[in-house]
């Protein structure tokens, strides 16, 4: 039994990373622009579809397939935040919130008129299984584990100690007086959607070759990440790190103990009971961004 | 100059239309018969010719497109067969068959809306396809309570209901029915070196919950123990869950019930999970359809079971080697069993044509409930079991053909054959199903 419950435990870790990764993004991009990017969903499976085209059809390598998609997920987003959003900037919330949902529904119907409905996959290279103590973790999930740290700890880095990180800081705590002092408002939105879109492009390979993608995926991560961004609090990098680990680590040790048929709402009934309890987030006394 | 040469190229327009539409009336000759046929002789009076409709349904998008799609294109290669020699000859007519397509998309209330359209706007009598078993048993409800209207002729819809429900007997199936698929195959699991077996479902689908039911109550049978029933869903895609329980469960041999893209899943999930056990598949499918989701490394020790289908030496006639080389040839992919069950369909009904030497549907019907085996075309791919007095199809309407065991092979990478088990196991035990369902059911 404990050894069945560590394997569910190390599962449930790899899958909470993804969950980390696209909380992330998303925290970054409602932390600066209050922006309910739901379309984040939409930059995952881009990358995905775009994986998987480049490596099974083309027959590319993995690694510059990876880094591709990763690319176009990048363009992607500063499109969407160039063309679709900042215009949209100054209408009522509601307006952004139905944009970005339609975004969203019209990514997942022409990737499903371009790739089918059928789930697909990456072959992951050099995907062995290891052995840890009674535990077994692929190498690629591993590699997933470990890149997923190294990315956020870059990215609390990025945040903490450069000018960048200052101004996407000073953007999300006070948009106006960021401007008085010379922060580039236009460009620091743009570039926190090109990170943010990045790690949704991350995000969407490693599903990809993890799980498999299917049109709707975009929607259902997507809502997982919101739920991290809620659990943990606004922008708080360790946090969503751990809110991530909690989404996946409740997911699966539910599905093993209670069923597997309710694995999704796992996640957000422990969500509710947070902010019952913990309104402003689990690690945060108040909304605000934290690094 | 420009007005005068706009309105030329009007004139020419509308001629060029005129003779398309006078081209493309005559083509379609007159309004369709209520048989669903046409005919007439040719304009230099020589050979009768005409044309049957036949309605085609099947699933070629959704979840059953697995089958479906195949199916679909097992019908269309025998079809073009057919029609590329004179079609069906019935007394001086020759008869070329023209299909009506629907896609179903898998789904029950699109089954029944399409099998409508069929009957109602297409005025088809035939219909055939049917490779996914949701779709075809909603349709049958529909086909029951119009007995007089359509037959449904069934390839790889192996729901054992579907025979339950054909009261009326307007629905003939070749595909076998899933009701016998354990007796042979637990005994082939055994041999495999299946003793300890856990078992992955998709329970919410009726044809593979009935399926999963009876294997696991044929392994006592055969010395094997069940360590564990998981579930799934259709399009499920992390099955780490499950597969961690089953192995931690003890099981020494894995037993995937569903789609096919899941259960490739399923195989990726434990062999990520660093087990080499056998698993063993009740879906079949292409090599290319496993090897769109596992590595060929990954499918090491794979087994699946199926009812009869084109196999490389399988027959010594060489009916196997001809029907594969024309089916890559036509869709550049390999068979599977789906294709073969619906491509066996067209040639069955041809059968039947030329054996009612007439177009009218319920002359047909009943000439089809005569067939004999020896009645076939020897192209046709399953090796039908011959009931009493040759005949094809058994009280119920349903044809019988063994199943075969298939063996992932390394240097193939596809399915190759292992074993035939299932030999005249058959009709007893559907007998013995479908009259037991009919007395619960009270039908």
């Amino acid at each position: 039994m404990s050894t069945m419950v560590l394997q569910q435990v190390i599962n449930g870790i790899v899958t909470g990373g993804l969950y980390t990764l696209i909380a992330m993004g998303l925290s970054q991009i409602f932390g600066v622009l209050g922006i309910s990017h739901f379309a984040h969903g939409s930059v995952v499976i881009i990358a995905g579809y775009l994986g998987y085209t480049f490596t099974r059809v083309l027959g590319w390598a993995l690694f510059p397939s990876v880094i591709l998609s990763i690319i176009c997920c990048t363009v992607v987003g500063l499109l969407m935040e160039r063309f679709a959003y900042r215009p949209m900037m100054t209408k009522p919330q509601i307006n952004i919130f139905i944009l970005a949902l339609g975004m969203l529904f019209i990514v997942d119907n022409l990737a499903e008129m371009i790739w089918g409905p059928d789930p697909l996959a990456i072959q992951a290279a050099s995907n062995v299984p290891i052995h840890i103590g009674p535990a077994v973790l692929t190498t690629f999930r591993l590699a997933v584990v470990l890149i997923n740290f190294a990315v956020l700890f870059g990215l609390w880095g990025l945040m903490k100690f450069t000018k960048l990180g200052r101004s996407i800081r000073a953007m999300a705590q006070n948009r106006e007086a960021a401007k008085i002092l010379g922060v580039n408002l236009n460009q620091t939105s743009a570039l926190v959607f090109g990170i943010g879109s990045a790690l949704a492009g991350l995000c969407g390979i490693f599903y990809t070759s993890m799980i498999q993608i299917v049109p709707s995926s975009g929607g259902t991560l997507v809502l997982k990440g919101f739920a991290v961004m809620i659990l943990v609090g606004l922008g708080n990098i360790p946090g969503t790190i751990v809110g991530g680990l909690i989404m996946g680590l409740v997911e699966s040790l539910g599905a093993t103990f209670i069923s597997e048929a309710f694995k999704d709402s796992y996640g957000f009934l422990v969500l509710i009971l947070a902010m019952l309890f913990k309104p402003d987030g689990l690690f945060n006394r108040k909304t605000q961004i934290k690094y | 100059m420009k007005k005068g040469s706009m309105r030329i190229g009007k004139v020419l327009l509308s001629v060029l239309l005129i003779a398309v539409l006078t081209s493309m009336t005559a083509a379609c000759g007159g309004s369709g018969s209520g048989s669903g046929s046409d005919g007439g002789a040719d304009a230099d009076g020589g050979a009768k010719t005409g044309t049957i409709v036949w309605g085609v349904d099947d699933s070629l998008t959704g979840t059953g497109a697995g089958s479906g799609l195949p199916s679909y294109q097992g019908t269309v290669l025998a079809v073009e067969q057919v029609n590329a020699e004179g079609g069906i000859q019935i007394g001086d007519t020759s008869y070329t068959i023209q299909l009506k397509e629907y896609d179903n998309k898998s789904d029950a209330s699109e089954a029944v809306s399409t099998l409508t359209k069929l009957l109602d706007v297409d005025k088809v009598h035939f219909v055939i396809g049917w490779g996914s078993s949701t779709a075809t048993l909603a349709a049958a409800q529909i086909a029951m309570t119009r007995q007089d209207d359509v037959t449904m002729v069934v390839g790889n819809g192996r729901t054992p209901m579907l025979m339950v429900y054909n009261t009326q007997g307007n629905i003939f199936r070749s595909g076998t029915g899933n009701v016998y698929d354990p007796i042979g195959i637990v005994q082939y699991m055994k041999e495999v070196g299946c003793n300890k077996t856990g078992v992955i479902a998709m329970m919410n689908d009726t044809a593979y919950s009935v399926s999963a039911k009876q294997y696991m109550e044929k392994f006592e049978e055969c010395g094997i123990e069940s360590v564990g029933l998981e579930n799934f869903e259709a399009n499920d895609t992390d099955f780490n869950t499950q597969v961690t329980k089953l192995l931690h469960a003890g099981a020494d041999s894995i037993l995937t019930v569903g789609n096919i893209i899941e259960s490739a899943t399923i195989v990726r999930t434990i062999r990520e999970q660093g087990s080499d056990i056998p698993i063993v598949n009740f879906s079949a499918g292409t090599g290319s359809q496993w090897l769109g989701v596992c590595t060929n490394e990954q499918m090491n020790n794979c087994y699946t079971t199926r009812p009869w289908a084109s196999a490389i030496g399988a027959t010594d006639d060489g009916t196997q080697e001809a029907y594969t080389e024309a089916y890559i040839a036509r869709w550049n992919d390999s068979p599977a069993q789906a294709d073969c069950q619906a491509y066996d369909d067209v040639w069955i009904m041809k059968a039947a044509y030329e054996k009612a030497q007439s177009t009218d549907p319920l002359e047909v019907r009943a000439a089809m409930k005569e067939l004999k085996v020896s009645d076939l075309d020897p192209r046709c791919v399953d090796a039908f079991e011959a009931l009493d007095g040759d005949k094809l199809f058994d009280e119920f309407n349903q044809a019988y053909a063994p199943y075969q065991c298939m063996r992932w092979s390394m240097e193939e990478k596809t399915w190759t054959l292992a074993a035939v088990v299932g030999r005249n196991l058959g009709p007893a035990a559907h007998r013995e199903y479908v009259l037991e369902q009919r007395e619960k059911e009270g039908l």
